[in-house]
């Protein structure tokens, strides 16, 4: 028991720092919405719910959290399955070429995107000069480019998880399963694949997370004329003027974070207990 | 200088992230007030350029004071007044008018007066706002920004927007930046057939015109230097509401871009300067106040920034485009109507 | 145990490596490696970490590639074959039980690898546990499992697809000393009544003694010494097999006259008369099973101050003064009492029990 107590005082200067800075700010926030004119009220969930509009951009910013998770997940997983099999200078090269980028600012990262994406962009150049398009194509303020864009940005937090996971698997184990008669591709499935599951879980929720909420890249991406909840958030506090539908439209993005977050802990755990 | 600039960034950063850290500032000011030279203006984002060359030595110079400003649209300008209303860090905001409104119906400023600020009896008629609530000190104007390389023709008329051949060629502002208005202003004369007196109150038209204009945007934007940017790579060949004071310098370093004045007119920007209501270090902001509206700073702004002085006694300054109109509209009917227009404008635009 | 009697004890391998290289970024751990194992044999592969015998196992089961030579296995090269196509069983040193299935479902691995239904695979996962006698843990998971329990597990999924072959890798390292031979004795009668071709890899000579049919000794990539585990142990082919199998004695010395296949030898601790054929001069190691040593004169005799006495039980071992690598070993049975550190003892064995082998310069 002391030891357990001595544990928690380890974790008091970040707990502390998380309910001053973080969690009174969104108790306030989650407060607000529920407020109109000082009674305790749903009406703006009511009224947020009732135009199709903000329909609209709930499931754009669903769709697009989940295909940047998922394209995310498609490019990362055959990294960190590399990464974990990287010895030596190798491991540092792949770390490095994951971590260093974080270091670039998410607006110089969209920037960038934006000019890759442009008509007469470096994308559009190589797709011509390849034949596999005779004019440009619009990717510049399409739903695709922020995924790629997104999925860019987020990628290490997908592959640093898994990599994480896959690292500390009994690299035997695959090896006992060839030993008796299993092809690599029922390996993978079989073995790999159900014991990175964890990392997996952990990845998808730390991209979904980020992608739901994220404000710079559509901003820059895709503009005004494609909004995503946190532009809606940010357009009622600084534009509206309109609080409550910003507390409001913020606390629905909290409530999306937090079931992400509670339910792939529970799969994580359920996956994990059997091993 | 280095300060100043570093300061700026930190602030829109944060802002950026999320709204919530709009409010989060209300924790810098103690720091920012402990020293008594250093006042924080609040700007737009587009006057970073001549604020860090021509205003900051200027007034270090003139009346010892180090300047702190955070560039922002006007609309954050407001809200970043409203938030800390009870501890103001902003001594003075230049913002646009039609949130003047809002500010001075918010009760977060405090009237300029001539025995602290004499430079404003200098000012031409109708600078002075409210009793001296706010005051113009230059006008930019405002009219369709083009790529001179992809569109050598220029934009001679509105119309230009919505031809056939402009088809993803566009990039409008939202209607959450000032310079919004003016698409929504020019649809409403397209839409109506009125003249701009009687056309700016007729939005339902201005709306319905809008949305032929569909087919030829490219995207909304609520950033101006990315929208611009793309304009000046030719991604875009018109980026519509564009103004004198960043269209013209930006032409001037060499890039392919000019500003049109479409013969059915082009609109004054409404550029105000204000004194926050219990801001801190009232004299020096008074001080600053009067030499942005004297003629050394006048006429230094005007010139830099292609924009129309207000002090009479100066006659530096951008030339305003012969033989076409130049419209100032009704603000008090923006301010009191711009946030459904806002919510109809995205509602209507969306993909 | 072979099907047909050849004229060569060659051809009689069932499991034929021929001429092994195996080089690690340019370290050779093999080169030339031959390796014979009848059907139905079990054989240790034994030696000292290092020495390559995990590598070998790993060339047999198609874990590792070697840089030249066959694996032939039955008649068949099976060098190129895929590990998951050679049928060859591995149990690996800890097990690597997959750890997101239960018991049962480790079991049914295998099965289920080779295109079994899984509602099919039931009766043989039920005998396949009844076998290592696990039937009641079908359901837990492999974590929950004691280490014998895990070993159960591990051979029993080995042994459930049938292997042509069987490697077990150190397979009861992870279990304490007394659980360790009561899995050694389940684990040989197991492979006996199924007739099952078996390699253990062991740096434990016990193990291998205790297990094997056959013991390859191998060190530093050679195998020095392919033999039953007595003829291993009376007659080791070299110095290292014989410091390596069972406890001996150990004089450094210097053969003084060779003649007529008869040598004596100098040592520190006087004249050692030993047969062989070794010129005068030759550097020598002096060898003699402990227990061959006798408290009283013999063919040869050395007088020596007793070290020390380990009284273990069932036999007493005397431990003679002795400097450097020598070593004077005796092994008494029963409980030898009476004995004093630094008295004088007798140390004597016979002629015939005497080994040597030349130092090599």
């Amino acid at each position: 028991m002391r030891r357990l107590e001595h544990i928690g005082l380890l974790a008091l200067p970040g707990l502390t720092f998380l309910a001053v800075i973080f969690a009174l700010p969104l108790l306030l926030l989650l407060l607000k919405s529920f407020q109109i004119d000082g009674q305790v009220s749903i009406a703006e969930y009511r009224l947020f719910f009732s135009d199709s509009y903000n329909l609209t951009v709930l499931w754009r910013t669903l769709r697009v959290a989940l295909l940047t998770t998922l394209l995310a997940l498609v490019i990362a997983y055959p990294t960190a399955i590399a990464m974990s099999r990287a010895r030596g200078i190798w491991l540092s090269v792949f770390l490095v070429a994951m971590v260093l980028p974080m270091s670039v600012g998410v607006v110089v990262k969209a920037f960038a995107w934006s000019i890759i994406f442009r008509t007469r962009g470096v994308l559009n150049d190589m797709l011509m000069s390849l034949g596999i398009t005779d004019a440009p194509i619009r990717m510049l303020f399409t739903e695709s480019a922020l995924i790629i864009g997104a999925a860019n940005v987020f990628l290490p937090f997908m592959v640093l998880p898994i990599y994480a996971v896959l690292r500390q698997m009994d690299g035997r184990l695959p090896e006992a399963a060839a030993s008796l008669g299993a092809t690599p591709v029922f390996r993978f499935f079989h073995v790999t694949l159900p014991l990175s599951l964890p990392g997996v879980v952990a990845g998808c929720a730390f991209v979904f997370s980020l992608a739901v909420s994220m404000y710079v890249i559509p901003s820059l991406i895709v503009g005004e004329r494609q909004q995503t909840l946190s532009m809606l958030t940010a357009r009622s506090f600084l534009y509206l003027r309109n609080e409550a539908l910003g507390a409001t439209i913020s606390s629905i993005l909290l409530i999306i974070a937090i079931s992400v977050v509670l339910g792939s802990s529970w799969l994580a755990n359920r996956l994990g207990a059997r091993s | 200088m280095k300060l100043t600039s570093k300061g700026l960034l930190n602030r829109r950063s944060v802002l950026k992230g999320s709204a919530c850290a709009a409010l989060g500032t209300v924790a810098t000011p103690a720091i920012l007030r402990a020293q008594s030279s250093e006042i924080v203006i609040g700007c737009a984002g587009s006057h970073t350029a001549w604020m860090e060359q021509i205003v900051a030595p200027h007034m270090k110079k003139a009346i010892g004071a180090d300047i702190l400003f955070e560039g922002t649209k006007s609309s954050v300008n407001l809200e970043k007044m409203a938030s800390n209303k009870d501890a103001p860090y902003l001594s003075v905001v230049q913002m646009d008018d039609p949130v003047m409104i809002q500010a001075v119906e918010a009760d977060l400023l405090a009237p300029i007066a001539a025995d602290a600020v004499p430079n404003m009896t200098d000012l031409r008629p109708g600078a002075v706002h409210m009793d001296g609530m706010w005051c113009n000190y230059v006008q930019p104007w405002a009219g369709v920004a083009y790529n001179t390389d992809f569109r050598s023709g220029g934009v001679s008329s509105w119309t230009d927007l919505w031809a056939p051949e402009a088809e993803g060629q566009l990039i409008i502002p939202s209607l959450q930046n000032t310079e919004g208005m003016w698409t929504l202003f020019s649809a409403a004369m397209l839409g109506s057939g009125k003249p701009f007196s009687e056309a700016q109150y007729e939005i339902d038209a201005a709306f319905e015109k809008l949305e032929e204009l569909k087919p030829n945007l490219l995207s909304v934007y609520t950033t101006m230097s990315q929208a611009f940017n793309l304009l000046e790579q030719g991604e875009i060949t018109m980026l519509a509401g564009n103004f004198s004071s960043y269209t013209l310098p930006r032409k001037a370093t060499g890039v392919p871009v000019d500003l049109a004045a479409p013969s059915e007119g082009i609109f004054a920007m409404p550029s105000g300067i204000c004194l926050v209501k219990g801001g801190p270090n009232p004299e020096l902001a008074a001080a600053y106040v009067n030499e942005m509206l004297g003629p050394d700073m006048q006429a230094a702004i005007a010139d830099f920034a292609s924009s129309v002085p207000a002090n009479t006694t100066v006659t530096a300054g951008a030339i305003i485009p012969e033989g076409v109109p130049i419209y100032s509209p009704d603000w008090a009917f923006v301010a009191a109507n711009r946030r459904a227009w806002i919510e109809r404008f995205d509602k209507l635009m969306a993909l | 145990m072979p099907r047909s009697a050849g004229p060569e004890p060659g051809a009689h391998a069932y499991l034929d490596v021929v001429d092994i290289s195996k080089a690690f970024r340019g370290t050779t751990v093999m080169s030339g490696m031959d390796f014979r194992v009848a059907r139905g044999e079990l054989v240790s592969l034994l030696g000292p970490s290092g020495c390559g015998k995990t590598t070998l196992l790993r060339i047999i089961a198609g874990l590792t590639s070697a840089d030249a030579g066959d694996v032939v296995l039955d008649g068949r090269a099976i060098t190129k074959v895929p590990a998951h196509k050679r049928n060859i069983s591995v149990v690996f040193q800890s097990y690597a039980l997959f750890p997101h299935l239960t018991v049962a479902e480790n079991l049914a691995f295998g099965l289920r690898a080779r295109g079994m239904a899984k509602a099919q695979t039931g009766p043989q996962v039920a005998d396949a546990l009844a076998l290592v006698r696990m039937s009641d843990f079908a359901e837990r998971p492999v974590a929950a499992l004691s280490g014998g329990q895990q070993q159960r597990v591990a051979v029993a999924r080995a042994l459930i697809v049938d292997p042509v072959l069987l490697l077990l890798d150190e397979p009861f390292s992870a279990l304490d000393r007394k659980l360790r031979e009561t899995m050694q004795v389940e684990l040989k009668s197991l492979l006996r009544d199924r007739g099952m071709t078996a390699v253990f890899v062991t740096h434990d000579q016990e193990e291998a003694m205790g297990v094997s049919d056959r013991i390859a000794v191998m060190n530093a990539g050679r195998i020095e010494q392919f033999a039953t585990p007595s003829d291993l142990y009376a007659r080791p082919a070299s110095a290292f097999v014989m410091d390596f199998v069972g406890l001996s004695s150990r004089l450094s010395g210097k053969v003084k006259v060779s003649e007529a296949g008869a040598l004596r030898i100098e040592t520190p601790y006087g004249e050692v008369r030993a047969k062989g054929a070794l010129a005068p001069g030759a550097k020598v190691v002096v060898g003699v099973r402990p227990e061959l040593i006798r408290r009283e004169a013999g063919e040869n005799t050395v007088r020596v101050a007793l070290a020390d006495a380990m009284i273990l039980g069932a036999k007493t071992h005397l431990y003679g003064a002795s400097t450097g690598d020598d070593r004077l070993l005796c092994e008494l049975p029963g409980i030898q009492s009476g004995l004093e550190r630094g008295q004088q003892v007798t140390f004597g064995w016979s002629v015939d029990d005497t080994l040597v082998y030349e130092v090599e310069r």
